[in-house]
């Protein structure tokens, strides 16, 4: 019984909503970049319009609904909904009603161009959804300026658990996959697994020929890895914050070596709440 | 709380989804038995948010070195990875577009299900650009680490008068 009133008590301590509101600002601009990074490259309609008619993709999830309504513009029309309710995510107008409906477009999108729908897709959707049973909503928003509203500065400490929790299985998951089906990740003789990952030209930046030389750089890399991603546990301790500044190392490293659009980007962006306690600590000592 | 983060647990238990589906240990007969008939009941509630996912983030690099090259009236304008022919290079190694061209260029099989669309797309660029040209060919190369001596595996191709995608393995 005590120890049920403790796991109450816990969960509804609250905490400072402000890493969570970062959160949601960081998540949708990243979606927001990437999608805007499609207009760019000139892919709209190649990748969201079907194959039928005259898109790229030659298959659709059977859960991509849409187009049974919209017909041939039925992805245009996620995307479209995808984009403006990530931009009100942003910045903070109609934060829940944009995240219900902004997540089931962007499902349709993945539905819709199924092989351009990548794990970081269904992490972000993941997060969005959490970030809708929080207080992220009301802090850092607009919407509070132009309703007059005060800032809700604090949020049910559950959400930090969850998002917590969520993040290790992910990080554990994508560990043990590796081991489990590439123990080469630890070897110590060959050619390092992490080498033939970055310098992979289909997605990776690195000069195969140049860094053939440089094996031990890429095994101790790749045993580095293994280590942090089987370290995630560390995320429900007192140590996450230091956990996370050797995962925000690994994302930049990722950025520079991969060519991976927004996956960094989406991943560093559930960070502030890894981060907060020493964010918060720069800022008190700044504050004197 | 609780019982999110047990459903969080269960649906994505770390290792699970990567075991032999006849795995006869322990835990393989424990996730047959238990795990799955229990996540089975809750997978319409993921596919409208497309949420489902074993997370083997990067699990594995490729076993030897594959490349895509692109002939345009037999000129080379596009090679993977390589600073001189890079023409369309944003396109091709755009996040959404990339496991498209990694799919045609590693399989000749029905894994590839998109090569028809890309050949498509990548002939309908170059008549943008080479309004003249009657002939587009996607090359698929292999060679092993660190990528010297390609040979080309399969070539993808669309000409003139009806630009029809065509396969041909080589």
């Amino acid at each position: 019984m005590r120890a049920w009133r403790w796991w109450v008590e816990r969960v509804h301590r609250p905490v400072d909503s402000t890493p969570f509101a970062w959160v949601r600002i960081l998540t949708a601009s990243a979606l927001l970049g990437d999608l805007l990074r499609v207009a760019q490259l000139g892919m709209v309609r190649t990748l969201f319009v079907t194959g039928e008619h005259g898109g790229l993709g030659a298959f659709q999830d059977d859960t991509f609904v849409l187009d049974r309504v919209l017909g041939s513009q039925a992805g245009l029309v996620a995307y479209g909904t995808t984009l403006v309710c990530m931009a009100l995510t942003a910045v903070g107008v109609a934060v829940r009603p944009a995240i219900v409906v902004g997540v089931l477009a962007y499902a349709q999108l993945g539905h819709c161009f199924p092989p351009g729908d990548r794990a970081i897709d269904r992490v972000l959707r993941c997060v969005l959804l959490l970030l809708l049973f929080t207080n992220a909503h009301r802090r850092l928003s607009l919407g509070n300026l132009l309703r007059r509203l005060p800032p809700l500065r604090t949020t049910a400490r559950w959400a930090e658990d969850l998002l917590r929790w969520f993040m290790v299985l992910v990080y554990l998951s994508a560990g043990i996959a590796k081991l489990m089906q590439q123990p080469r990740w630890l070897a110590i003789d060959g050619t390092p697994v992490l080498y033939r990952v970055m310098t992979d030209p289909l997605a990776g930046q690195l000069d195969a020929a140049f860094w053939w030389d440089h094996p031990l750089l890429f095994r101790v890399a790749g045993w580095g890895t293994i280590a942090l991603e089987l370290g995630a546990v560390l995320l429900l301790t007192r140590l996450a914050p230091w956990w996370a500044l050797l995962g925000v190392g690994m994302h930049l490293g990722i950025f520079f070596t991969m060519k991976l659009g927004m996956f960094s980007w989406g991943m560093l962006a559930f960070y502030p709440v890894l981060l907060w306690p020493l964010i918060q600590k720069v800022i008190d000592r700044r504050r004197g | 709380m609780l019982l999110v983060g047990s459903w969080l647990f269960l649906l994505g238990t770390p290792g699970l989804d990567f075991l032999d589906s006849k795995d006869q240990g322990v835990i393989g007969r424990f996730n047959r038995a238990v795990r799955v008939p229990l996540i089975r009941p809750l997978e319409p509630i993921q596919k409208p948010f497309r949420i489902a996912q074993n997370w083997s983030l990067y699990r594995d690099g490729p076993a030897r070195v594959r490349r895509l090259e692109v002939w345009v009236a037999g000129e080379l304008r596009y090679r993977s990875l390589d600073s001189e022919y890079d023409w369309l290079a944003p396109q091709l190694r755009s996040r959404r577009l990339r496991p498209v061209v990694e799919s045609s260029c590693r399989y000749t099989s029905g894994k590839a299900r998109n090569w028809r669309g890309l050949t498509r797309y990548v002939a309908e660029r170059a008549l943008e650009r080479w309004p003249e040209a009657t002939q587009v060919q996607l090359t698929c190369t292999v060679s092993p680490f660190p990528g010297e001596d390609a040979r080309p595996t399969h070539r993808m191709e669309a000409s003139a008068p009806d630009w029809t995608p065509r396969r041909e393995i080589l």
